[in-house]
């Protein structure tokens, strides 16, 4: 019996032995699970994309209706006591209080700023120091790009934590949190106390560091097998790290909200999330909903359950007044506001899916999926939130107009690109004529021939020889049949299917002529169209046929951008870019997308045709232009394929570039042409742009002249009955007199010198 | 993850030396170049072609009305960056002195000397091609300085010959030599 008795206990004690060398080697499994998961990286952190920064300085561009847009993009508010994301506009004046924001090229302070306005421009910036020469407002978030989980979050350093939330979450959540070491034996006793009293749960007994632990490490399936691993693993935790660090911790990985696949993690987010602000901007009753969130961020949801979410709010606000944290009088004025959370929920995909599709397809190439959506990088992009605002809203009203006007009956699709074309940047971009649809992006992926809008490069890569071709250079526009190289014979025709005879280069451009075109591309070659266009940065190589001339050639609006971009750059391609910078979590530089210059293209010849392109915008196809922006000199250039499917047009002044395509999904025929469709829309876009008139004025290589417009000679008197006056580059000018100017006396060579200057 | 590196380039002497000669005051410089006529026209067959020469007028005529609309405005901000580049670059920091050019040329994006400023930061760099474009860019922008032509030329001249393009950086050369015995 006692031997029994004794090899029992023997069994016991080996059971207990196995037991503690079981739970040792579990406790060990779970240790180096616990500092494994918090020293490494801790979150999978989302990319955030934002747009350009408004730069404010002297002589910029900008009306008070363009600044509150960018403000109310950015949701700052109105008047305020002059605080970190407010402003006020009054008239001509205005006065903002920027947000501090690490750039690329370093920090940007918060400033306090008076603007006035001049005329379109800023005519005085300062703040309580004297005059500012230049500063950035913080730029707007415009998206993210998501871990696959669907978590967000903003990360925030314990250190910028406003007091007022840790107070209020300590007084909660875990009042023992800086006694206990992870476990809080009295905090239980207390939570179960009341429970029993209450007869249902109305207090936990779990501590921060078990709740950080519960989210962090573990699931969600409630056993007693995980409930001692939380204990155990929030002691280890204890045990290996500070209070600070447990807390910092706690304070971003806590579960805040929902929208949709996307969990708001942590007080970062929340602030944004619910109040579009900052976390260190909040009130103190902001404060103390997002720490009521933490029990229940479902339960509690303000924006679904306000009266629930206004009583837990103040439930935490009596909390905090019985622990001593606030005064009596903080409390009360704090009890007493409205919720404040703001009724739209920042959308997490971007406002502008077009141009974060544009941005996605350029990371791409240098950035693997995987980095974007857990690095944390911060990308900046090219985006100028005012003139895609101003773009959207242009295009929507254009397209209801003509819908209207012209009774439409299919959807009308719509595609437009703006960019900066000396820098190279794209600042706004819609891919559908609804432009919040993030579905197909036309703007980049519609490939849609592009008719006439291909002229220009044609007259371009003719002009670049002055010694052979010049504006006032004749050409045949009579009928035509070229016999392509599979044998069949190609006829083309004018729009109007006129034939005018001798015409000059000037007026085939101008007037969009076709059959001209297509003569002057069979005498210089195809192959050097497509060479120059290549040079300009086209990116493919079509097939040569001669129907490339008339814009037999598929390409996107974006394309059609970085064309154009050359004949408003002084003849130098630049890419198209929408992406700046792209930092790290640390701010430190990954990439730079930078201004570079491609190929080029003689500057004198360009002159020439953006000189064809003004005119085409006072007396072309594209005159309406001329009485809808009276006030400003552009040059573009309509486009109509063929049976009317694709309205096009391609257009620039001094500092803006604007492509419209409108067209059919379906691609059936459209009944517009560029000037019926595209051209009014252009110009109202153009119109609410901040742009200035290009200046077509002196180049040191360029010599004015007029002549007669029959037949492109010299006119040197007003005999002539129809005489245009011509940029003329590297001495080209005809020398020879029009018949009509020869038939009268010239004034003899006195008086005036003018003579002698048009002759020279 | 990839990360997109700027190869630094030794500063040569010369580009050091660049540095006094590169003016913030392009536009106040007012006598026309006295260049020799630019070399042919672009022959058919190539019209692919950046001039070689800046423009160049045929006579003396007083310089252009100012282009710019209200250069005074403008400049203060851009200026200011330049200097703020001028720093970075004399604390070797040529990164931080490419991004401030960038800025400062999107304010002011004909400023002929901010693009020669540019020019010379990717020569150091060693973007020879983008240091020569540049620096052709800020003569087409600029053709009535003669001071900052000659800053161009020698940009353009160090840019050819480190590519390898011994014949483009003696016309180049050629172009230094001609505007120092005009500027004296």
């Amino acid at each position: 019996m006692r031997r029994a008795l004794a090899a029992g206990a023997w069994f016991s004690v080996g059971l207990l032995l196995v037991a503690v060398g079981v739970g040792a080697l579990h406790v060990q499994q779970l240790d180096r699970e616990v500092r494994e998961r918090f020293e490494g990286k801790r979150w999978a952190l989302p990319a955030r994309v934002f747009a350009r920064p408004l730069e404010l300085y002297v002589g910029r561009a900008l009306t008070p209706e363009l600044l509150r847009l960018e403000l109310e993009a950015l949701n700052y508010q109105e008047e305020g006591e002059g605080r970190p994301g407010q402003f006020t506009i009054r008239g001509k004046e205005a006065s903002l209080h920027t947000r501090a924001f690490v750039f690329s090229d370093g920090p940007e302070p918060a400033r306090s700023v008076q603007i006035r306005f001049g005329d379109g421009v800023v005519a005085d910036l300062r703040d309580r120091h004297g005059s500012v020469d230049l500063m950035r407002v913080e730029p707007m978030l415009i998206g993210s790009i998501y871990p696959t989980h669907g978590e967000d979050r903003v990360l925030v350093n314990l250190r910028e934590v406003p007091g007022g939330l840790v107070g209020a979450l300590l007084a909660t959540e875990d009042r023992r949190f800086l006694a206990h070491r992870g476990v809080d034996p009295i905090g239980i006793v207390r939570a179960a106390w009341a429970n029993l009293r209450a007869g249902r749960t109305v207090q936990g007994g779990s501590t921060l560091t078990q709740q950080l632990v519960k989210n962090f490490y573990l699931t969600h399936e409630q056993s007693l097998k995980r409930k001692i691993n939380e204990a155990v693993m929030a002691i280890l935790l204890e045990y290996h790290y500070s209070k600070e660090e447990i807390l910092e911790a706690y304070l971003n990985e806590v579960f805040l909200g929902q929208a949709g696949a996307r969990a708001i993690h942590g007080f970062g987010l929340a602030a944004e999330f619910y109040f579009q602000r900052r976390l260190q901007e909040l009130e103190l009753d902001q404060l103390a909903l997002l720490v009521g969130l933490a029990r229940g961020a479902s339960y509690y949801d303000p924006r679904r359950f306000p009266e629930r979410a206004l009583a837990r709010r103040n439930g935490v606000l009596d909390r905090m007044q019985r622990e001593g944290l606030a005064s009596r009088d903080e409390i009360e004025r704090a009890r007493s506001r409205p919720l404040g959370v703001t009724p739209r929920i920042p959308r997490g995909e971007g406002h502008f899916p077009a141009f974060l599709d544009l941005v996605r397809r350029q990371l791409r190439d240098e950035y693997r999926d995987e980095d974007l959506r857990t690095e944390g990088l911060r990308i900046f992009t090219t985006l100028d939130p005012g003139i895609q605002l101003t773009l959207e809203r242009q295009l929507t009203a254009g397209i209801q107009e003509l819908v209207r006007v012209r009774g439409i009956e299919d959807p009308l699709q719509a595609a437009a690109v703006v960019t900066d074309p000396l820098a190279g940047e794209v600042l706004a971009l819609v891919g559908d004529r609804d432009p919040r649809f993030p579905g197909f992006n036309r703007a980049v992926e519609a490939r849609r021939p592009v008719g006439s809008l291909i002229k220009p490069f044609v007259y371009l890569a003719a002009l670049s020889d002055p010694e052979r071709y010049t504006l006032a250079t004749l050409l045949d526009d009579g009928p035509l049949t070229l016999h392509l190289p599979h044998g069949e014979p190609w006829t083309p025709q004018n729009f109007d299917r006129e034939f005018r005879g001798p015409v000059t280069t000037w007026e085939a451009l101008v007037h969009s002529y076709n059959v001209p075109t297509v003569r002057l591309a069979q005498q210089i070659g195809i192959p050097q169209v497509v060479r120059l266009l290549q040079t300009l940065g086209l990116e493919r190589t079509p097939a040569p046929l001669p129907s490339v001339a008339l814009g037999a050639l598929d390409l996107s609006p974006l394309e059609v951008a970085t064309l154009y971009q050359a004949l408003a750059n002084g003849g130098y391609a630049t890419r198209s870019r929408a992406i700046r910078d792209v930092l790290d979590a640390g701010d430190r530089q990954l990439s730079h997308y930078g201004l570079e210059l491609r190929g080029a293209v003689p500057d004198g010849a360009v002159r020439l045709v953006v000189r064809a392109l003004h005119d085409v915008t006072t007396q072309g196809t594209g005159r309406q232009i001329g009485w809808r922006l009276p006030e400003r000199v552009v040059a573009g250039k309509t486009g109509t394929s063929s049976d009317l499917r694709d309205s096009w047009f391609a257009g620039f002044d001094d500092r803006f570039l604007l492509v419209v395509w409108l067209g059919l999904d379906n691609n059936r025929p459209l009944g517009l042409t560029g000037g019926g469709g595209a051209v009014p829309i252009w110009s109202r876009a153009m119109a609410a742009f901040p742009g200035a008139s290009l200046n077509l004025g002196h180049h040191p290589e360029i010599r004015m002249q007029q002549v007669d417009r029959a037949s492109g000679l010299r006119a040197d008197t007003d005999a002539c009955a129809e005489r245009i006056e011509l940029p003329f580059w590297r001495d080209s000018a005809p020398e020879v007199r029009a018949d009509c100017d020869l038939g009268v006396a010239l004034p003899g060579p006195g008086g005036d010198n003018w003579l002698e200057r048009w002759r020279r | 993850m990839s990360r997109a590196t700027i190869g630094l380039s030794a500063v040569t002497s010369r580009a050091g030396c660049l540095a006094a000669v590169l003016p913030a005051f392009a536009l106040l410089a007012a006598c026309a170049v006295p260049a020799p006529r630019p070399e042919a026209p672009a022959q058919t067959g190539a019209v692919v072609v950046v001039p070689e020469v800046p423009p160049s007028p045929r006579e003396e005529r007083p310089p252009a009305p100012a282009a710019l609309p209200d250069p005074s405005h403008t400049a203060t901000a851009a200026l200011a960056l330049a200097a703020q580049s001028d720093e970075a670059m004399a604390a070797g920091d040529l990164r931080l002195a490419g991004l401030q050019l960038e800025r400062a040329l999107r304010i002011a994006p004909r400023d002929a000397g901010l693009w020669s400023r540019l020019a010379r930061v990717r020569l150091q760099q060693g973007a020879f091609q983008q240091a020569e474009r540049m620096a052709q860019r800020s003569l087409q922008l600029g053709s009535a300085d003669r001071g900052l032509a000659l800053a161009n030329w020698r940009i353009i001249a160090e840019a050819r010959e480190r590519m390898g393009d011994a014949e483009g950086a003696r016309r180049a050369l050629e172009e230094v030599q001609r505007l120092e015995r005009a500027l004296g």
